[in-house]
């Protein structure tokens, strides 16, 4: 092919293009997929986070027991707030293989021993943070801001019991505190709250 | 003297910074790019290849579609901006392949002809009818070595035959061509 003719071809396929209005709806077209793969990539992320939360949350449970059975069996010295394990491990008691764990103090401060009162001053006194989410497992939780959490010791102290059983949409929150204790607390459209082990519901005032 | 020397640091700077963009958007998946920055940066590319070879503007706009939504789907990362090129080439060649050898292209194509459809718009030239006459299967290979600057091996690659048949079709196309542009002038 000459030159001439090259430039001719390439002048003549210049000039061809596309249509806008065919542009213009595959735009549209291409616009509805990238959202349609990004809703499944969300979709798959919320899996898989929830997923690990179930694996981490059976070998916690897994560990627990296993801790919890060998500490009945075993000779083991303890305290209430730290467990220090050390024992021979197998049938070769010889071979030098112990482990050590500590063990940290976490509780639950659940609705029966504790009052919203009570949770409202412990959050002003000794709150390290709480999470908050729509789902009850705290897939894609949030951490409350300052003011929030003002906001929300202000509701709580104001609460009174109520027998009302609403069932609206919920929201939930998780308190964890500096010594390690943990609180869960469901609000109901926003009205009403129960403190995760407790009888019943309060109102907010 | 302290002045070139600033204006040559900001312009180094200025330069590192591009070129840092480009390599940004070059590796990064489609997912960075919002559907309007993808249609202009390919949507003409793979129309173009599509029509080289089909002639239609239908099946052109078709397979242009196709392959963005391919793209799309695929979210894959490129090592640089040829690599993408190329990436969407091939898919744009393997989609010409799979419409060509369809059996409901065949049918369409048979309708068409009875429906006597209007002629896409294009600019009406020497050129355009020797290629409209030219036989398919010179259109395509031309149109990659011509068009799109690839050499005859990547063009090999894409077409899935050997670099001797690619050089053998260019040149018999290229003389055909050539021919059916005389014919044309004659006329």
């Amino acid at each position: 092919m000459s030159d001439n003719t090259k430039k001719e071809y390439n002048a003549y396929f210049d000039s061809i293009h596309p249509s806008d209005e065919f542009l213009e709806r595959l735009t549209a077209t291409l616009a509805e997929e990238q959202v349609r793969q990004q809703r499944a990539r969300i979709r798959k992320t919320k899996q898989l986070t929830a997923l690990a939360a179930c694996a981490a949350l059976a070998v916690g449970l897994t560990a627990a027991l296993t801790l919890g059975l060998s500490g009945r069996n075993g000779d083991i010295h303890s305290d209430k707030s730290s467990s220090d394990f050390s024992q021979p491990v197998g049938n070769h008691a010889a071979d030098i293989t112990t482990v050590q764990i500590q063990t940290l103090p976490i509780s639950s401060l659940d609705g029966k021993n504790i009052t919203p009162q009570e949770l409202a001053d412990k959050i002003e006194d000794s709150l390290d943070y709480i999470a908050v989410s729509d789902s009850n497992m705290f897939v894609d939780s949030e951490h409350l801001g300052g003011e929030e959490i003002l906001d929300l010791s202000i509701l709580l102290s104001g609460a009174e019991p109520t027998d009302e059983k609403p069932d609206g949409e919920s929201v939930y929150y998780m308190a964890v505190f500096t010594d390690g204790s943990v609180t869960k607390l469901t609000v109901t459209s926003g009205k009403y709250f129960r403190i995760d082990g407790g009888d019943g519901y309060y109102k907010i005032n | 003297m302290t002045k070139n020397f600033s204006e040559s640091a900001t312009f180094l700077l200025f330069e590192t910074f591009n070129i840092q963009r480009q390599e940004e958007i070059a590796l990064s998946g489609c997912s960075s790019l919002s559907a309007e920055e993808i249609v202009a940066r390919y949507a003409a590319v793979i129309y173009r290849i599509a029509f080289s070879r089909l002639r239609n503007v239908p099946d052109a706009e078709d397979i242009t579609q196709d392959v963005l939504l391919k793209y799309i789907r695929a979210n894959k990362s490129f090592s640089d901006e040829d690599h993408r090129r190329k990436w969407l080439i091939r898919v744009t060649v393997n989609a010409i392949n799979s419409l060509l050898g369809s059996a409901a292209r065949k049918r369409s194509a048979d309708l068409k002809e009875a429906e006597n459809l209007p002629a896409p718009e294009v600019q009406e030239s020497g050129i355009a009818e020797a290629i409209e006459k030219l036989d398919e299967k010179y259109r395509l290979p031309i149109h990659l070595f011509y068009f799109e600057d690839m050499s005859i091996i990547e063009i090999a690659e894409m077409l899935g035959c050997a670099a001797g048949t690619v050089k053998s079709l260019l040149s018999r196309g290229r003389s055909k061509l050539k021919k059916l542009l005389e014919e044309d002038e004659y006329v």
